[in-house]
């Protein structure tokens, strides 16, 4: 019994994710016709790509945390974890069904990812040849840079949702993917001033905004150099690693 | 350090068994609060293939045994053996609203075992392709049934099978299905199934009873088991029973 294709097969009876495939791609391409763009029609190519990415934050946010934290919930409660737990063979059957689940949750991600991505290369990449590999490689960065932040994300908010209400558990993580995504930064010289708590909400909580290569691609700095594109890898590895075993820990799945 | 063990069981030939061993304590553990003890095993009871009904008045420790048997409680004395793979079925599973029974089964089934619960769910009259919100109490028991036997008809090495009340919500009809199916297919299969019994008799190659914090067998005679007598040591106080 697997708890990835019962998890993929009840995400598509919902059909859930067919509304976010289509919203994503079709807001992202026309949001930017609304704004005032005749004046520079070349701005328009870099909107869509901002919107794009944009809306792939917003629905991680608005959908996919919800999902993850409302599947731990409706499973531990109807008792399906008690179902697949006694029946996995794996040597870590509690490790194995998180891991198992959680990548079924990761698949949306990937489809609005791959979406964002085909939006960015394909409609909204410089015309000169060398600028669209810079291009390229900048979206290709920011792609596994978004993966790898959000996916601990999930697996929290999942094992979070199996001890928690589901709105509450989604709270605490968009809370923490809020705060690291854009307080941090777009508040910091307000929040540089305040001593003590600055300094630990910094050490303590995850730089998201490290992840959020959008400016990048709107301003066309071209890619991160390899070196600090490394070090971010590791950063948000090493998060992943500590929210991963905090989650594995949390997750509860009887009743 | 789990204490159950997966190992051969000294009844089981063909997989599919349970041993409990004399002493054997089952209850919960809790990190803040000294352990709640529910119930023991006053002698050891080796369970092989076939159908064992579990009787117990309410409160009295059916549910936390067939969750020792699922391994998702630890027993507080005792090491449980276990041959072959365990399929639980809790009393109230419930799955996602807009998944239909179809669905759900061929997600938890691998080929051979959807093919066996597209007949059985024939056979039970179990609507496939409504949502499962919809879905009456028995039919969703039929489901849960259809999908453990399924499972147990094709896992290699033999299987326990744990129902909690499985049978509470179907009609006679369908009652009459799944005994018959149980009585046809008892090979490298154990079924443990906790039950309220209503039935003048009740076909069963023995029953668990749990009666004042004790685990007892008693066995049928002819497939047999005679309610009245269960009854007795069911309710009656130890001494008269």
């Amino acid at each position: 019994m697997n708890g990835l294709r019962l998890y993929l097969s009840s995400l598509f009876s919902r059909k859930v994710i067919l509304v976010f495939a289509l919203l994503l791609p079709l807001l992202a391409v026309f949001l930017p016709e609304l704004a005032p763009t005749s004046l520079k029609p070349s701005l328009i190519e870099p909107a869509r790509a901002q919107a794009a990415w944009v809306l792939l934050w917003m629905a991680t946010l608005v959908w996919i945390l919800v999902e993850a934290s409302s599947t731990g919930y409706r499973w531990r409660r109807g008792g399906i974890f008690e179902l697949l737990l006694p029946a996995s063979r794996a040597r870590f059957p509690k490790a194995a069904l998180v891991l198992q689940i959680n990548a079924g949750l990761l698949f949306p991600s990937i489809v609005l990812l791959s979406e964002t991505m085909l939006i960015s290369l394909y409609l909204c990449a410089p015309p000169d040849p060398a600028e669209a590999r810079l291009w390229s490689v900048t979206n290709f960065q920011y792609g596994a840079l978004y993966l790898i932040a959000t996916a601990p994300l999930c697996l929290l908010a999942f094992s979070l949702g199996t001890r928690l209400n589901p709105v509450v558990s989604w709270i605490g993580v968009a809370a923490f993917l809020i705060y690291g995504l854009v307080i941090q930064e777009k508040f910091a010289p307000f929040l540089s001033g305040g001593g003590i708590a600055s300094s630990l909400g910094n050490l303590f909580l995850p730089q998201y905004h490290l992840a959020d290569l959008t400016d990048r691609l709107v301003f066309k700095l071209g890619p991160l150099p390899p070196g600090v594109f490394g070090q971010f890898i590791l950063y948000f590895g090493g998060w992943g690693i500590i929210l991963s075993l905090v989650a594995l820990t949390l997750f509860r799945p009887g009743r | 350090m789990h204490s159950t063990e997966i190992s051969p069981c000294p009844t089981a030939a063909r997989g599919g068994g349970v041993f409990f061993p004399k002493g054997l304590a089952i209850g919960y553990r809790s990190r803040l609060r000294a352990p709640v003890h529910v119930a023991t095993f006053d002698s050891e009871i080796s369970l092989g293939p076939g159908h064992y009904l579990l009787l117990a008045r309410n409160g009295s420790g059916k549910t936390t045994l067939l969750r020792t048997l699922a391994r998702l409680l630890e027993p507080l004395e005792g090491a449980l053996r276990i041959d072959g793979g365990v399929l639980h079925f809790c009393d109230d599973l419930t799955f996602d609203a807009g998944h239909k029974p179809r669905e759900i089964l061929r997600a938890l089934l691998d080929r051979d075992s959807f093919k066996t619960s597209l007949s059985f769910a024939g056979e039970l009259e179990l609507p496939l392709d409504r949502d499962y919100a919809t879905l009456s109490r028995g039919n969703r028991q039929k489901l849960v049934a259809v999908l453990g036997e399924a499972a147990a008809a094709h896992r290699k090495g033999g299987c326990v099978l744990l129902f909690d009340e499985p049978l509470s919500g179907l009609d006679f009809v369908a009652r009459d299905i799944v005994r018959s199916w149980w009585r046809e297919r008892k090979e490298g299969v154990c079924r443990i199934v906790s039950h309220h019994p209503d039935d003048a008799t009740l076909e069963a190659d023995a029953a668990l009873v749990i009666r004042e914090n004790t685990v007892g067998l008693v066995k049928s005679t002819d497939g047999t088991l005679d309610w009245s007598g269960l009854r007795r040591s069911l309710f009656a106080p130890r001494s008269e029973a």
